[in-house]
């Protein structure tokens, strides 16, 4: 595997707010990678600035060799590098199989041009299929493939979520808070599950978080965002002992006397 | 086996349609009989867009383009029908893929309102520009088509030119919902973050979509012009509550509610000609009336009274 995300001093204000400054880090292959930090730290805005949701101010963001910041999230996503949403995001009135084929379809037939190409509708249409009831078996949502995916419990929903952004064959999946709503033991089957996805479909994962038991459990390295800084970079165990991570999450003694 | 079935109920309402001038012969009655095609088309081009999920009031300006394009390319630049027809389709096409990514951008109700404008622009422009289009007093003597050696100069003739637009803009729609471009304009309505996310170009689609729509209303407006000879430019200003009427009557979620919306809603003004000026209000209640108790039009009804009968039986 050689996707890489690069993201090189990254900073972003909205007016005064300065809500990231130079951010930068660059993924190695292979490794699932965890950002986490507490509310407001900036974790959403590097997201949104990654997917290109929105520019950086300064700073790139480079997946693969090619600047991705500011590029539609659609085109990016077909470049290989998928994103997930933090609520829960399916097609509710369609099957689950039905939203397996979809997000293998439109990383197929992306754009319109496809209809100048002949037999690019009958192409996709088996390929989708094949890739539908690899992720059915993988995901074992053998028993539920008719069902409609809004009728689904919460955490199967997100499961549903991560199959369908691995149906639309990424090199790298962004997470955005997996495991936002989930109980304890969603979260650690979520855990395993990420996991298997590296292992099993060599795909690397950027996951933030606030779950830190699982980020820490899944995590090659971690990096710890504050005030839109980068206070830590480092490996699980690490970042645990971090002093200046400590101090973010739980403040200093002068701040509880 | 089902697409055999589908064939052979479609040939057999449009023999059924294509006869309908030999039993009623009545000069009005065909002219209501071209005004339906005609909004039939229409009602589809706009079932284009609602089933992308847009509400568009651009459908009036479409029309009218379609009209005035197509007539002005047999008057003034003198060429045959068959090319004006297309001219139309291509004109409204165009401007919608000029337009469409901007307005595309604009989501809701400030879509809707920017279409409404659009409509307007253009009105005006048929109005203000004189010399080109006539005015207020629109463009008369629009020569008659001639197709394959054939003057098309009897209201029936023009009926059978409409129906067979309408059947081909009925074909397309239902081809275009059954294939991957049907699913992938159902998740834009559905999930539009979602679909991009996985790889989708929404905003291309969405422009494409409203391409097809435009080019099919412009169709629709030149064989309207060339059926009346005339066009003045307030013809056109009900068209696009008419077409939104359609759909939500006969119900938006099948190529076949605009058809039945448009064979029920049409003809009923020229019927209850003492009421007409009644027509605005008792469309504006219609509508409350729809939304209230029918959501899904008689299409959504008629599903509703099936599945009933099914799970009784």
């Amino acid at each position: 595997m050689t996707a890489v995300l690069s993201v090189t001093d990254i900073s972003r204000q909205f007016g005064g707010l300065q809500a990231l400054s130079d951010v930068a880090f660059t993924t190695v292959p292979g490794e699932i990678f965890g950002i986490i930090g507490p509310n407001g730290a900036g974790k959403t805005t590097l997201f949104n600035v990654i997917t290109g949701a929105f520019p950086p101010s300064t700073g790139k963001v480079v997946f693969e060799g090619t600047p991705v910041a500011g590029l539609s999230m659609d085109k990016v996503a077909r470049m290989g590098l998928v994103r997930t949403f933090q609520a829960t995001s399916v097609f509710r009135s369609q099957s689950v199989f039905e939203n397996l084929r979809r997000g293998a379809m439109f990383s197929l037939l992306g754009r319109p041009s496809f209809l100048l190409r002949a037999k690019a509708t009958v192409t996709a249409g088996a390929v989708a299929r094949k890739r539908a009831e690899e992720i059915i078996d993988f995901l074992d949502l053998g028993a539920v493939t008719t069902n409609r995916a809004g009728d689904l419990a919460y955490g199967l929903q997100k499961i549903l979520g991560v199959g369908m952004a691995l149906a639309a064959a990424p090199k790298m999946l962004l997470m955005d808070e997996p495991a936002a709503g989930l109980n304890p033991t969603e979260t650690a089957a979520l855990g395993k599950l990420l996991l298997r996805v590296r292992g099993e479909w060599k795909i690397d994962i950027v996951v933030v978080e606030h779950d830190m038991q699982m980020i820490m459990s899944i995590c090659d390295r971690i990096m710890v965002l504050n005030y839109g800084r980068v206070i830590c970079l480092d490996t699980p165990s690490q970042v645990r002992a971090d002093p200046a991570v400590i101090e973010a999450y739980l403040g200093t003694d002068d701040e509880l006397a | 086996m089902r697409l055999g079935r589908f064939a052979l109920v479609f040939a057999a309402v449009m023999a059924v349609l294509v006869a309908v001038p030999f039993y009623f012969p009545q000069r009005y009655i065909i002219h209501i009989c071209v005004m339906t095609a005609l909004f039939v088309t229409l009602g589809l081009s706009m079932n284009l867009m609602l089933r992308t999920g847009l509400v568009s009031l651009a459908h009036s300006a479409f029309m009218a383009i379609g009209s005035y394009t197509s007539a002005l390319c047999m008057m003034r630049l003198g060429w045959p029908f068959s090319v004006s027809f297309l001219a139309s389709g291509l004109m409204v096409a165009l401007l919608a893929l000029v337009s469409g990514p901007i307005f595309l951008r604009i989501k809701g109700v400030y879509f809707i309102l920017l279409t409404y404008a659009l409509s307007q622009v253009v009105m005006l422009n048929f109005m203000e520009w004189v010399s080109l289009f006539g005015g207020n007093s629109g463009l008369s003597d629009i020569p008659r088509p001639v197709l394959f050696g054939m003057v098309f100069n009897t209201a029936r003739q023009f009926y059978w030119m409409a129906l067979a637009l309408a059947g081909v803009s009925f074909l397309v729609a239902r081809t275009i919902y059954r294939s991957a471009l049907g699913t992938i304009i159902d998740a834009i309505k559905e999930e539009e973050r979602l679909a991009s996310s996985l790889g989708l170009n929404a905003m291309g689609f969405r422009v494409l979509i409203f391409c097809i729509s435009g080019f099919i209303a412009g169709l629709s407006g030149s064989v309207y012009a060339h059926y009346m000879t005339f066009l003045s430019p307030e013809a056109f200003t009900g068209v696009m509550i008419d077409v939104i009427l359609i759909n939500v009557f006969g119900g938006a979620a099948s190529p076949i509610g605009p058809v039945l919306g448009a064979i029920i809603l049409i003809p009923l003004p020229e019927l209850l000609r003492d009421a007409q000026e009644y027509q605005i209000l008792a469309y504006g209640i219609l509508l409350i009336a729809l939304q209230l108790f029918l959501p899904e039009g008689l299409i959504g009804l008629c599903r509703r009274i099936l599945s009933a009968r099914w799970r009784r039986s």
